[in-house]
């Protein structure tokens, strides 16, 4: 990479830095000049996505996990990532927590407790009884966040640890186009790849951002009576912004890695608060159907495409699993990063089973907990927190807690674990896109890290300002549909680069066993042949 | 007259396939031992005088002489062993020429301990004709008990006759076995005890093992045995009985190939052959 510029403060790659800070610039300057109008732009754009591009998303997802599966257990399942005497940095436990870490974040915050409500409240299919709907409810909620969001986060994190740790290419999304474009990856294509796969991180990281200051807001409204406004919502972005860029400038040892293993102890300590303040029992119980009723229906849940419902119900798709499904691929490059720096060692069906189902299960028990207990009150009528969860989504975790004992240290808790998330989310996510912009490089400086951390806060800040949910939900769907081809040729080249592992090391064997035989020959040759040049000596 | 082949790559397993050749020899006498060796090459030109142009003699010699001081370890005496070279490029050569040579067996040494890959042994069993003997370093192989995996077919019939006569005193002793799996459509349909089917399956199958060996000589010292396979593979099971009753080697027949791009040789004797089972195992083709 010649074109890389020596700076104390920037080593960027200047063809995927500067488009991707053009388009990014020019986002946040139309929106703001613009202004409100924004709002309907991002809706309409939204709905032509979601409507037209909707079946696509359900299909390709489907398409990622069955072909995750197909690469565990078939013949390529027994490769090693990082070549085949690779050991695993992390022991097994290790890997499982760093698995949990991944799948914990702002979004299963959020939506713990307002996803399983609303789908209750306002179920796609009406099931007719309030248990039926409920049972659809833990059900659809657990599609949205469980192994397909781990298939897409698998593909991608399986692809760049191989190409990273077998290849040894840099760790950047293109890379992994490694088989089809040879050395063209380092050229123009490349380039275009990265510059796709940073907008949809920073978009989709900027969606997550958004809904935790949105949340951070409901709670600080809830606590201190504070306003719930965008202008709240906007000032808490720079603050928190702020302090992530202290995190950043502390670096990843002083910074990010310390918050976030107390942010998993938080996490841990908020859940098992919640196990035992709510309905216990009610919560392991359901927690074992909700599987069940998972398993039995992966199929239907997850090929449904609202084709034969009443007009009146339709667009409830749009709004939930298109939206998650694009958001999961939009920052697919985010989690895949950082699944595939902990997975070098381990093989491709250990990293396959590991990724879907170790960090599922820890969601399904969130979701169980949190949203189970939210239905649990609504069902029984012991609460009645059903109106305040789908007039305002963001505060649906307080008034959860709410029914509950100790709410005001249990939501104060949750603001700070929200908080916590935006700083980390926010520093590890500058972290990827730095490597991304920066050509593969992990230890760029600085500056430019500090320069992405205040972008994503600024582009978070700016999609709140012009049109709230909805814009954020648009940036991922919009980000999400051109990286979502981008990961349909990733299968067919990862699937072409393990082919090829499989075949090289077959002819290692084969050459191993023939060295040894010469070697071998050599001995007895040296034993009883005379060599010509020895006896002229 | 018994003619053996024994495959020798120049490695430590030479001797202790020598070794064990010389206790197979005290029950059952070799009259003829090929000593086989495929010279294998990286860069190989086909010209074995150019790829050692310094040498004194030809390579040939030289491995000629090595290979029969090695084969004398077994204690047979010189006349008795023949050195075959074979050349690389490809093995169709190696296995033709034994196909249609008189060797009767040969001997293979799978490499638990020296860490080979295997590759050679697993491409040899599935490209000769021949009995194949399969044994390991830790092997030994005098041979007191030998069992034969029965699945009722011809070739398990060509398996028993063939290992018959590596019966040649009253002390040995050989084992007919045969181990099933009860289909597993019986299980959500029958109710009651699966146990009692099982033993009534057992029971049906020792019937037909004792008519299968019934013409076969000394029929009535073969001991039969009826095992259900259980939660294991079939030839897990056999490995397993085989290991827990002291056998010295099981045999197995398999169908000889006509084809030689077909590349497999059943399930059952793959699993047996398995690098990581260290009994040795005749295979009958």
């Amino acid at each position: 990479m010649s074109e890389k510029k020596k700076n104390k403060y920037f080593d960027i790659h200047k063809p995927v830095f500067w488009p991707a800070s053009f388009l990014i610039v020019s986002f946040i300057t139309i929106t703001l000049v613009i202004g409100e109008p924004m709002e309907t732009v991002f809706a309409n754009v939204q709905e032509f996505i979601s409507d037209y591009g909707g079946w696509f998303f359900v299909l390709v997802t489907n398409l990622f996990l069955v072909f995750c599966i197909y690469l565990g257990f078939s013949k390529l399942g027994g490769i090693r990532l990082g070549g085949k005497n690779a050991q695993p940095e992390f022991s097994t436990a290790a890997w499982f927590a760093m698995l949990f870490s991944a799948g914990m974040g702002i979004g299963i915050i959020f939506w713990g407790v307002a996803e399983p409500m609303n789908h209750y409240l306002n179920p796609p299919v009406e099931m007719g009884t309030d248990k039926g709907n409920a049972m659809q409810a833990m059900g659809y909620s657990f599609l949205h966040w469980g192994l397909h969001a781990w298939g897409i986060y698998a593909l991608v994190g399986l692809a760049l640890c191989f190409f990273a740790f077998n290849r040894k290419l840099p760790l950047t999304i293109r890379s992994v186009f490694y088989p089809l474009l040879g050395e063209r990856i380092h050229g123009w294509i490349g380039d275009v790849i990265d510059v796709i796969a940073v907008l949809a991180t920073l978009f989709g990281l900027a969606t997550s951002l958004g809904l935790g200051v949105q949340q951070v807001s409901s709670g600080l409204n809830y606590l201190f009576e504070l306003p719930d406004n965008v202008t709240t919502q906007v000032l808490l972005i720079a603050a928190i912004t702020a302090v992530a860029t202290v995190s950043v400038v502390l670096g990843i040892d002083k910074g990010v890695k310390k918050l976030s293993e107390l942010n998993i102890r938080i996490a841990a300590v908020f859940l098992l608060f919640v196990l035992v303040v709510g309905p216990t029992l009610f919560i392991f119980e359901s927690y074992i159907q909700n599987l069940g009723y998972y398993v039995q229906n992966f199929f239907k849940l997850s090929f449904w495409t609202e084709s034969y419902t009443a007009d009146s119900k339709a667009g409830w798709q749009n709004g939930w699993t298109v939206f998650y499904w694009a958001w999961w691929i939009s920052w697919s490059p985010f989690v895949g990063m950082f699944i595939a720096r902990v997975s070098k060692g381990r093989t491709v069906r250990e990293f396959i089973t590991g990724v879907l189902l170790v960090p599922s299960l820890l969601t399904f028990l969130w979701m169980t907990t949190f949203g189970g207990s939210g239905i649990f009150l609504e069902m029984s009528g012991m609460a009645d927190i059903g109106e305040d969860i789908t007039s305002n989504v963001s505060t649906s975790l307080f008034v959860l807690l709410d029914a509950f004992p100790l709410s005001g240290i249990a939501s104060a808790i949750g603001v700070v674990l929200v908080i916590n998330f935006f700083v980390t989310s926010s520093d590890s996510g500058s972290l990827v896109i730095d490597s991304i912009t920066a050509g593969g490089k992990l230890d760029a400086p600085v500056g430019q890290r500090i320069f992405w951390a205040v972008t994503e806060g600024a582009v978070a800040a700016v999609l709140l300002v012009g049109g709230g949910l909805t814009a954020l939900q648009t940036a991922a769907i919009t980000t999400g549909l051109p990286f979502a081809f981008v990961l349909i040729v990733m299968m067919y080249s990862l699937y072409k680069g393990l082919n090829r592992e499989y075949a090289m090391t077959k002819a290692e064997d084969t050459k191993a066993d023939l060295s040894a035989y010469e070697s071998r020959l050599k001995d007895v040759i040296a034993k009883r042949g005379k060599s010509i040049d020895k006896t002229e000596k | 007259m018994t003619r053996a082949l024994v495959f020798l790559d120049l490695s430590e397993m030479d001797l202790t396939l020598m070794r064990q050749i010389a206790q197979l020899n005290k029950t059952f006498e070799i009259d003829k031992l090929y000593v086989a060796h495929y010279i294998e090459l990286q860069e190989f030109t086909g010209d074995l005088k150019a790829h050692f142009p310094n040498l004194d003699r030809p390579i040939e010699d030289i491995l000629n002489e090595e290979l029969t001081e090695r084969a004398q370890e077994a204690g047979l005496k010189t006349e008795k062993i023949e050195v075959v070279l074979f050349q690389d490029g490809s093995k169709d050569n190696m296995t033709d020429w034994i196909n249609q040579s008189d060797v009767d067996f040969c001997i293979l040494g799978k490499k638990i301990v020296y860490r080979g890959t295997g590759i050679f042994s697993g491409r040899m069993a599935r490209l000769l004709h021949k009995p194949i003997l399969f044994t390991t370093e830790t092997s030994r192989l005098e041979i007191e008990h030998l069992i034969v995996a029965i699945d009722f077919s011809p070739f398990s019939k060509k398996a028993l006759e063939f290992a018959l006569p590596l019966l040649t005193n009253n002390e040995q002793k050989l084992t007919a076995y045969h181990v099933f799996r009860l289909p597993g459509a019986y299980f959500p349909f029958v109710g009651g005890n699966t146990r009692n089917l099982e033993d009534e399956q057992a029971e049906d199958k020792l019937k037909r093992l004792r008519k299968f060996v019934a013409d076969t000589k000394k029929a009535d010292d073969i001991e039969l045995v009826v095992e259900h396979a259980g939660e294991n593979t079939l030839g897990k099971t056999i490995y397993d009985y085989a290991r827990s009753h002291f056998t010295d080697l099981i045999v197995v027949g398999v169908k000889g190939n006509t084809d030689k791009d077909e590349l497999l040789i059943g399930s059952v004797a793959e699993q047996l052959i398995a690098v990581d089972k260290d009994l040795p195992v005749l295979l009958v083709k």
